[in-house]
């Protein structure tokens, strides 16, 4: 715990290394952030549900000086790398290992729509500059300004005017290492006008390590540009904290799908600000925990315009003694009449130890709007357990079909068949491994 | 298809209950310390053990840090500017039956429809008044009396009834509780208290009429009823203020104490002076109301709450006993700068534990709405269930309506449901109305009168009454 209090107040960035001196300004007012901002506490409202510092007291929240990558070491488990990446997809595999590219597990021939910071041109170094930190609710957010502050790379993915990529592109973070490693993720998108792509992040660690991630994803979807935007998280033992921020202008599209494990800690911030009129945002996710893991989603939909559309859907399963929040936010600006919203929120708890924290909220500083909320608590229903074991299934298998089918809904909307059987497969298989809850 | 002439009559349209009554008061000066606690206490005749109560709340008060979650603005208030005591002269040679209460005092109420000497007569309410701090007349006392029914000021009951006082005083909301209550504590002036015995069913529907008077007075009522074993009481508190230019602090603590099966219904109209159009002016309100369910107990709340410049105040259940029931009905209207922050806690505790949640949040001009709720499910509450829906209703474009449940579950078998709704009244519903002749003045009133009407419905019959036209008299053609 006192080593976090150290790194909180020292950002003097004398021991921060000066590579991509360009993105020194960038990482000098996160600096100056952080000497205002603390490590949210338990009196934070928007992390009241967590004991962040006793969460963290193991973790290291800056960055590990990161050393080029031993190649050899990496060739030792090669196989076992190729296994964890999604089977059969076609697409711009990007990989990084603790934070860090890694080219030669990576296959990007012929992609000339993303570049790694360290490798920009000047026009992109520009571009990346005027986009960083730019977006809605970065100014007060800690981690996020902590990955800021330490920002020495990161990848820019830019499709240009009314282009439609050929091929997802597919980012693979993994955590890997005997030793705990805290990394940092830095992704930029910018879709121009009129342009097409999707995009798949893959959170995972196939040798179940340790460690901790602090992501920023800054997404820039301008006027008709169309992202879908897979973000599996997979793995259930790396802390992870992700500051997810969209901007959305005109008639554009952004499409969310969240898969997540809960581990130690996950949470995930996402804000959309719906800037242009008649964007839409379309985001769902699932989430589920067990043991005494924690995850905890904060959504948050600004509609600052008239005529946009958001929805909303989230699905959450809690076990053991696992907690889970949710909290989703929707902010009607004054003058955003017209607009749409709607938010869904429902859990399963599984066990009596577990706990579900929601809150939906709505903002509304407009009158012409439609907006609803709801959300539920509740259990695997009785009568459909019996209508499963009266046919000979097992109680255990039935609750397991029973819960899998709660999280169809989400997972089936995954849009790429490969990545969609990729998560049916890694998600059935962790219920196999459920126990045979409440035999008492 | 605004009429906007309408709109704009109405939704500024005088406070009509708005006038100062000329009686003689006697007040503390303005200004808070142990000293002004004990002149309380000693011109109250309390004993000891209350003296004691309040001297610890208000050390405890010093510690505590006035609360700024709430979705409200309003300029810091000078704790010290108020005077904490305020009655009227004419009590110190208590009157004994109407005839000797002041004429001047009786006037007041006849202006806000509540004839005294009529009510007797009438729906068989008693009516325990409370003109600014000291209860000053109690009706029908006899009557209930007779069955067992203990319905008294609550200075009188400190003196006349110490045990029950220094058993369920406090008990339901604690004395450190909050900063609001925690001040009420110290220096609350009087309220109102009632014991149901066991077993009985109270003969009739219990009553306050609180009004504040004197200028610069906080009024800190207190009110604490207590349901025996088995017992069942309906207790109805409305209010009306007249029209100030200074804000006015109201802090009132109401603990409610249903035992095994009894049942307690408290309903409320809030209609206090809301500040003119800019939100000068007005009352702030802000009040800690909770109830305790035992087994098989009931506590209901229902609330109509169109007046006050800022509304705090969150009437909670605690669900401690098996198989209890907690609701809350609620119609919270703003209307020019008025701001309200207002919902409700369900503490489930006990097995099959109940509670249903209603509340229609209105919003016409630059009011401000917001309902804030928590449920709350301890791992121990095998089977309980809640539903809650809050709706809210926009009228005019610069007004807000905020929703903020909180919900907290720690056991699987519990069911929890919430729904929310925004809408405006919607243009079709206005036209088929005015196709069929109606103007549009009436058809808004009774849209929104239907937009109510599941909380209405919960209102005993001749609050239902005055509910309903104060809801049409505050809104009548603010849409068009």
């Amino acid at each position: 715990m006192n080593n976090l209090k150290l790194v909180t107040n020292d950002f003097s960035g004398a021991q921060r290394s000066q590579k991509n001196p360009w993105l020194q300004g960038i990482r000098d007012a996160a600096s100056e952030r952080l000497r205002v901002l603390q490590l949210p506490t338990r009196k934070t409202e928007d992390w009241k549900y967590l004991k962040l510092e006793k969460l963290l007291a193991n973790d290291q929240l800056d960055a590990q000086s990161m050393q080029e990558l031993d190649s050899k070491s990496l060739e030792d488990i090669d196989e076992l790398l190729e296994q964890s990446f999604i089977d059969g997809l076609d697409a711009y595999r990007l990989v990084f290992v603790n934070g860090v590219f890694v080219s030669q597990l990576s296959q990007h021939d012929s992609n000339p729509y993303s570049v790694l910071f360290s490798a920009a041109s000047k026009a992109q170094q520009q571009l990346i500059v005027d986009h960083l930190d730019t977006s809605h609710n970065y100014y007060h957010d800690y981690f996020s300004s902590l990955n800021s502050a330490q920002l020495e790379d990161g990848l820019l993915i830019n499709i240009p005017k009314d282009c439609v990529v050929d091929k997802p592109f597919y980012i693979v973070n993994l955590t890997i290492g005997e030793q705990p490693k805290t990394s940092m993720m830095r992704l930029l998108v910018i879709a121009e006008t009129g342009s097409t792509a999707t995009i798949i992040e893959h959170e995972d660690a196939p040798l179940k390590h340790t460690g901790m991630v602090n992501t920023v994803i800054e997404c820039f979807v301008n006027d008709h540009a169309y992202i879908t935007h897979s973000r599996l998280q997979l793995d259930e033992s790396v802390t992870s904290i992700c500051s997810h921020r969209v901007r959305q202008s005109a008639h554009s599209t952004y499409q969310q799908h969240q898969i997540s494990l809960a581990s130690k800690l996950k949470r995930n911030d996402l804000t959309v600000a719906l800037r242009g009129e008649y964007a839409s945002a379309d985001i769902r996710g699932s989430f589920y925990g067990r043991h005494q893991q924690s995850i905890d989603n904060h959504t948050c939909m600004e509609h600052i315009v008239p005529n946009c559309t958001s929805n909303e859907v989230f699905r959450g399963l809690v076990d053991n003694e696992a907690n889970a929040v949710f909290n989703g936010r929707i902010h009607i600006h004054p003058d955003a009449q017209k607009t749409l919203a709607e938010l869904s929120n429902k859990n399963l708890l599984l066990s009596d130890f577990a706990t579900i924290n929601t809150k939906p909220e709505l903002e509304i500083y407009a009158d012409d709007v439609r907006c609803s909320h709801g959300a539920t608590v509740g259990q695997i229903d009785n009568e459909a357990l019996f209508y499963l074991q009266s046919r000979g299934i097992p109680k255990a298998e039935a609750k397991r079909i029973l819960s899998l089918a709660f999280i169809a809904e989400i997972v089936n909307q995954l849009t790429d068949d490969n990545v969609r059987e990729f998560v049916s497969q890694r998600s059935s298989s962790l219920f196999t491994t459920l126990q045979p809850e409440g035999a008492k | 298809m605004s009429d906007n002439t309408v709109i704009d009559e109405r939704i500024n349209s005088k406070y009509e209950a708005g006038f100062i009554t000329d009686v003689e008061m006697q007040t503390f000066d303005p200004g808070l310390n142990e000293n002004v606690i004990r002149k309380i206490s000693a011109k109250k005749n309390e004993p000891e053990f209350m003296l004691e109560w309040r001297l610890d709340a208000y050390r405890q008060w010093l510690e505590m840090e006035r609360p700024a979650w709430a979705q409200v603005n309003y300029p810091e208030i000078d704790f010290d500017s108020i005077a904490y005591y305020s009655s009227p002269k004419s009590q110190e040679d208590a009157p004994k039956s109407l005839a000797e209460v002041d004429p001047e005092l009786l006037r007041t109420y006849e202006k806000l429809g509540i004839p005294l000497h009529e009510q007797e007569a009438l729906a068989g309410v008693a009516v325990d008044i409370v003109f600014d701090s000291v209860s000053i007349i109690t009706t029908f006392k006899e009557k209930l009396a007779e069955s067992g029914v203990i319905f008294c000021s609550l200075s009188e009951a400190v003196i006349e009834h110490p045990e029950l006082i220094k058993k369920y005083l406090g008990s339901v909301v604690p004395v450190n509780d909050n900063f609001y209550a925690a001040l009420n504590c110290a220096v609350f002036s009087d309220g109102s208290f009632v014991y149901i015995p066991k077993g009985v069913k109270c003969p009739m529907e219990l009553s306050t009429y609180f009004r504040i008077n004197e200028m610069n007075t906080g009024q800190f009522e207190r009110t604490l009823i207590i349901a025996d074993e088995g017992s069942y009481v309906s207790y109805l508190e409305g209010c009306t203020a007249p029209s100030r230019d200074e804000n006015q602090l109201h802090g009132a603590v109401v603990e409610l104490v249903a035992l095994k099966g009894a049942q307690i219904k408290y309903s409320t109209v809030q209609n206090w002076y809301p500040g003119d159009e800019n939100g000068k002016g007005g009352i702030y309100n802000f009040v800690t109301k909770r109830g305790i369910c035992h087994d098989d107990a009931k506590v209901s709340w229902t609330q109509v709450e169109t007046g006050s410049a800022i509304t705090w105040k969150y009437p909670s259940v605690v669900l401690l006993g098996d198989n209890s029931v907690g609701e809350f009905y609620s119609v919270a209207l703003t209307r020019n700068a008025q701001q309200a922050d207002t919902g409700t806690k369900m503490i489930h505790l006990g097995r099959n534990t109940r509670s249903t949640i209603i509340s229609k949040g209105i919003s016409a001009g630059k009011g401000s709405n917001s309902y804030r709720g928590l449920v709350s499910i301890s791992p121990k509450a095998e089977g309980a269930r809640n539903f809650t829906q809050c709706d809210s209703l926009l009228i005019g474009d610069k007004c807000a309506a905020n929703t903020f449940p909180y919900i907290v579950s720690k056991n699987p078998s519990a069911i929890v449901e919430h729904e929310a709704t925004t809408s405006k009244v919607s243009d079709d519903q206005l036209f088929l109305c005015q196709q069929r002749g109606i103007d549009p003045e009436k058809a808004v009133s009774m849209i929104v009168n239907g937009f109510c009407k599941s909380v209405f419905k919960e209102l005993p019959m001749e609050f239902a009454m005055e509910a309903g036209k104060l809801l049409e008299v505050s809104l009548e053609g603010s849409v068009g």
